[in-house]
């Protein structure tokens, strides 16, 4: 009975616990810290926080063969590709278009 | 030199035939994952395409003006609204685990009331996105034209939170099919309730995409 309470907390409140404290942190960051570039990296830190630990413990993926974890998460690298190349035309393009 | 027969070792063991590498993950779980990962990149297309454009636009709308209102409460309540939808659908994937968690003990009424649960959550998210967007084409934000600034906002949102209403919508279509099969007593006849794990990855993908969204969207 103890392990399966253990195994409930480890698998279902932990992680809403840390969801639900990074989400309102977002809310306090959203409200007092000033835009720019900080801000902008706290709030992209906190959604792959949050990502990794949806996947992680609701998806199971923490507790499956790496195998299967490897085979579908380094794909993703592909849109880090699409996301650097956009970004390169991105700033040629803003400076094309204001000059800056 | 003679040659030595060796023992696969534990790294390799997984690969050297005969059992499928993945443990015992059943061919259902490991197609929907192939399945998300197809649909994770459509999303970080989109979302990259979004972050392209909205960097090109000089005279972006600033979300906390555009996002300020909730039902009843009017405006000038920013993310307020938005932060209660990101609730909801968090707490649904929270019963989806518990109702995957009762599925796998062979809990048949713990699992449909879970995913009774689960459905209802995502019902509500579903009516708060049909406020959402009725406040927003109400106030003008169309997708040729916005009062906020650019008019490529109005398109990206309706075409991304659009897409992911549709991905809750088909979700809530699938759960309601698996509660009826958990009703009937389906899976206790098979004798498992790997269905219930398998819909429960797709819900929580779609908590997941959400958590972007609302990052890129509302937040920055």
């Amino acid at each position: 009975m103890a392990t399966t309470e253990h195994t409930l907390w480890h698998k279902v409140w932990y992680p809403f616990l840390i969801l639900f404290i990074i989400t309102v942190a977002e809310f306090v960051v959203a409200f007092t810290v000033p835009k720019g570039t900080f801000k902008t990296v706290t709030f992209v830190a906190m959604t792959l926080a949050k990502a990794f630990y949806i996947t992680a413990y609701f998806m199971h993926m923490k507790f499956e063969r790496v195998t299967l974890a490897y085979i579908i998460i380094s794909p993703l690298i592909l849109l880090g590709a699409l996301l650097a190349a956009l970004w390169y035309e991105g700033v040629k393009i803003f400076q094309l278009l204001f000059g800056g | 030199m003679a040659v030595v027969a060796t023992q696969p070792s534990e790294l390799s063991a997984p690969w050297s035939g005969g059992k499928s590498p993945f443990g015992n993950v059943s061919w259902g779980k490991l197609m929907m994952w192939v399945f998300l990962l197809s649909d994770a990149f459509t999303f970080g297309s989109f979302l990259i395409a979004y972050g392209f454009i909205r960097f090109k636009a000089p005279n972006w709308p600033n979300p906390e003006k555009v996002f300020d209102a909730a039902p009843i409460l009017g405006h000038g309540y920013p993310l307020v609204f938005v932060g209660l939808m990101t609730f909801i659908l968090i707490v649904s994937s929270v019963t989806m685990v518990l109702s995957v968690e009762a599925g796998h003990r062979k809990d048949r009424k713990g699992a449909a009331l879970y995913l009774f649960y689960t459905i209802l959550g995502g019902l509500t998210f579903l009516s708060c996105q049909a406020w959402e967007w009725t406040h927003l084409i109400l106030g003008g934000t169309t997708l040729t034209g916005n009062p906020f600034g650019a008019a490529q906002f109005g398109q990206f949102f309706f075409l991304i939170t659009g897409f992911h209403g549709s991905h809750v919508a088909s979700g809530v279509i699938l759960n309601l099919v698996v509660l009826i099969q958990i009703l009937r007593g389906d899976f206790d006849r098979i004798g498992h309730y790997n269905r219930v794990e398998n819909i429960g990855l797709y819900w929580h993908f779609v908590d997941l995409v959400w958590v972007f969204v609302f990052t890129f969207f509302y937040l920055l």
